[in-house]
């Protein structure tokens, strides 16, 4: 598909979630059931996107330790501690860089 | 904080209590750039994409699935579902605008985003009857969106100069850990993204990403299933 169609039909999208309340539905509410199943959707989408991304190398899943998957550890554990995404992502960089360089030698 | 005697003050309020958060805004605007180089995306592309967007996790999100050849539909599925808060953005933001124009709740609704919907509510609780609301919110929806498109370009220029050794796209991933650990709030957030995580690792190889889909619904319907007292 064409980028910017692509683009454009997320930013469609993105725009009926901001404007759905505000605009279309004004007192209207949510089922309660929506609502709950709502709030678990972007954690488990992050998760289920970054745990492929760590755990697997060339479509196989890793079975030992990469600098990926210490560095995606330390990332959690930084993320858990400081509530701060720019410590974990410099943090995880770091640690991810100073592995690799480690498994190098 | 005091309320605000004309919309001039209003607007300029909303700039200056945008200014603290700029810091935090430009870092992600950089990795954005530089990883949407890496999968390809043109500097004109990119910066179309954040203008129509205006959502920093859901954009990664984007990118990462283009970088592994997902399907059209299930990016975009993927991009919306990132994006779901904003239907409470936007809930909880109604009883407040409800008494501007439609054009008025156009126009402030495509800047919903995290940073200017925080200020905005703080400013909104505290104030419920405040003058010049829509103004507040402009100002610093316009700071956002001037710094978020000027970060975005940044990077998308810079991105050429980086070189692939260096591994940046890892950024991207965690990325999401900032933003998702923060995000457990209770043990059931916790059973259902690792829920989530466990059939995204074992369900990847299904083609189109389609793995992604299976494992949000799963770790979703634990929650629900388990419920938890925040409601």
């Amino acid at each position: 598909m064409n980028l910017f169609l692509l683009f454009i039909l997320i930013g469609l999208f993105t725009l009926a979630e901001r404007l759905s309340f505000l605009v279309f539905l004004g007192n209207w509410e949510m089922p309660p059931i929506f609502l709950k199943a709502l709030r678990y959707a972007p954690v488990t989408i992050l998760f289920a996107l970054v745990s492929p991304s760590i755990l697997r190398t060339d479509g196989m899943i890793a079975i030992s330790f990469s600098p990926k998957i210490i560095a995606g550890i330390a990332a959690i554990l930084i993320a858990w501690r400081t509530r701060n995404i720019l410590m974990t992502i410099a943090g995880g960089m770091l640690i991810f860089w100073l592995c690799q360089w480690i498994f190098s030698i | 904080m005091e309320t605000f005697k004309t919309k001039q003050e209003a607007f300029i309020t909303g700039i200056r209590h945008f200014a603290p958060i700029v810091p935090g805004v430009i870092p992600f605007g950089l990795v954005y750039g530089v990883a949407a180089t890496a999968v390809g995306i043109t500097p004109l592309q990119g910066i179309f994409m954040s203008i129509v967007v205006l959502a920093g996790a859901a954009q990664l999100v984007a990118i990462e699935l283009l970088g592994s050849g997902a399907a059209a539909w299930i990016i975009i599925l993927s991009a919306t579902m990132v994006n779901l808060r904003f239907l409470i953005y936007s809930a909880s933001l109604t009883p407040y605008l409800k008494p501007y124009s439609l054009w008025w709740r156009i126009g402030l609704g495509y800047f919903i985003t995290d940073q200017p919907y925080a200020l905005s509510i703080a400013y909104f609780t505290e104030h419920p009857d405040a003058p010049h609301k829509q103004w507040y919110q402009l100002g610093h929806s316009l700071m956002l969106w001037f710094w978020w498109i000027v970060a975005c370009a940044m990077g998308l220029f810079l991105g050429d100069f980086i070189p692939a050794e260096w591994g940046l796209t890892f950024a991207i991933p965690l990325m999401f850990i900032g933003i998702a650990v923060p995000a457990i709030k209770n043990r059931t957030f916790l059973v259902a993204a690792v829920v989530s995580a466990i059939v995204a690792l074992f369900a990847a190889p299904l083609p189109n990403n389609f793995g992604l889909i299976i494992a949000v619904a799963c770790g979703m319907t634990v929650g629900v299933l388990i419920g938890d007292d925040e409601e």
